[in-house]
């Protein structure tokens, strides 16, 4: 099989678009793409979860190739929740390992302002199993909030423990342009702010927001000069939270991990350019266990020390358009590792990126290395 | 045995918030996730004991349907 290669990557900054539909966003990262790399791809595929809920849209891969005049250009959608982004970049890189085409433009894009909260949040909540949960009112902020109070109940972490997340991301945002929260926070803060499901406060979730963000995925002849090779992308599925022995651990998150860890050769994660999924503070925390760069109970200590830890803010700051936030996770990645991003620079070789939907339902990790 | 209070909007169950929602083991052994009522948030606890009861989980008015399952009450008297 060939190698697959990250090329060129275009962001939009993630906010209240009212003035940009769904197709409005694509065309901004396309456009922006055809500048940087002066041609069109021989395949597109859009990220999505929301887009059928939202925008009232099927097929959105179709009517985006018609909006863009890019006629004869195969094209397909993706859809698994909140993974969306990092799952179109594993059908890229197998379309481009099996010969079937040379360039693949993978947009992410979610329109998410489009209605008031309360309509978002129902839609955000079908991530979950519609006849077991959805319908028993059980929603995902209820879950991390569950595993937020087990965890520090297990390990005694305290609630300004966990606010060192937030802490971090908030920071790291302020020198992303592309974030949706530029502004630092405090741990009072984030403790003093608002509850959405104890002791989940507004401060430890994702905001709502709109965005974009592509990534081109080549073959090793249409590379660009400045790529990352696409070394493996490892996914998995997880049985529902409530039927987890122990609820403070990501399984499918572990189980992927168990099957990437021995491509990264001698590499420790702690010196590697790390994105992880923190639609809620304690995910994040958690994450860094299952991925053995902290012990269990312990992460929330060395949340200060990881310089290359969510760059951009991850999803607590720079935001979560939920099928666009994979993207944004590699499109950050690549622009701190060739040109710097948010005031930093990477020189290591690899780079591991976390995407995972609800409480780990589905896990996607992704690593890169510089070529 | 384990629950959160819930102050989270989403559109067709804002009546009742904010709500309680809890993982509960049955005395089978199985956890299942639910929802807490008949309780104020302010009095239940870690551990408390409940016994399941057909309630309304929501309706999708104007369209007619209603939705029941079941939810969890705390058990006062033994």
């Amino acid at each position: 099989m060939s190698k697959a290669f990250i090329s060129a990557v275009c962001m939009t900054k993630i906010g209240r678009h009212f003035k940009l539909g769904t197709k409005n966003l694509i065309h901004e990262v396309t456009a922006c793409m055809e500048e940087k790399t002066g041609s069109r791809p021989d395949y597109l595929i859009i990220a999505s979860a929301l887009s059928a809920l939202q925008t009232h849209q099927l097929d959105i891969a179709s009517i985006a190739t018609q909006y863009l005049g890019w006629n004869n250009t195969p094209s397909i959608r993706v859809e698994t929740g909140e993974t969306s982004g990092i799952a179109a970049l594993e059908l890229a890189q197998y379309i481009i390992r099996s010969g079937a085409a040379s360039k693949v433009l993978v947009v992410g894009v979610e329109k998410m302002t489009e209605y008031p909260s309360n309509k978002v949040n129902a839609d955000y909540a079908k991530i979950l199993d519609y006849d077991t949960e959805y319908v028993r009112n059980i929603t995902p902020p209820n879950y991390a909030a569950l595993v937020m109070k087990e965890y520090m109940r297990k390990y005694g972490a305290t609630r300004d423990d966990i606010a060192e997340w937030p802490v971090k991301m908030h920071a790291n945002a302020v020198n992303n342009p592309y974030a949706q929260l530029r502004f630092p926070v405090s741990k009072e803060a984030v403790s003093n702010a608002m509850v959405i499901s104890e002791p989940i406060t507004l401060l430890d979730a994702f905001p709502i927001g709109d965005g974009a963000a592509a990534v081109l995925v080549t073959n090793e002849s249409a590379r660009s000069k400045d790529a990352l090779e696409i070394v493996a992308i490892a996914s998995t599925t997880a049985p529902p939270l409530y039927l987890r022995e122990d609820i403070t651990e990501l399984p499918a998150t572990k189980a992927a991990w168990v099957t990437l860890k021995r491509k990264l050769e001698t590499h420790k994660l702690s010196e590697v350019a790390l994105q992880v999924h923190d639609s809620y503070s304690i995910y994040g925390i958690l994450a860094l266990e299952a991925l053995e760069v902290s012990e269990r109970g312990k992460a929330y200590s060395i949340i200060p020390n990881l310089e290359y830890l969510n760059v951009g803010g991850g999803l607590k700051a720079r935001g979560h358009p939920i099928g666009a936030t994979g993207l944004y996770q590699v499109a950050e990645t690549y622009e701190l590792m060739i040109n710097g991003f948010a005031g930093k620079q990477y020189g290591g070789e690899y780079a591991l990126i976390h995407s995972m939907s609800g409480p780990d339902y589905n896990a996607r990790l992704a690593l890169l290395r510089r070529w | 045995m384990n629950f959160t209070v819930s102050y989270y909007r989403r559109e067709g169950d804002e009546e009742h918030l904010p709500r309680i929602v809890g993982l509960v083991k049955l005395d089978e052994g199985i956890v299942v996730p639910g929802e807490i009522v008949d309780i104020d948030p302010s009095e239940v606890k870690e551990g408390i004991r409940v016994e399941a009861v057909l309630r309304r989980y929501s309706s999708d008015d104007p369209y007619g349907l209603i939705y029941y399952g079941l939810k969890f009450i705390p058990i006062l008297k033994k």
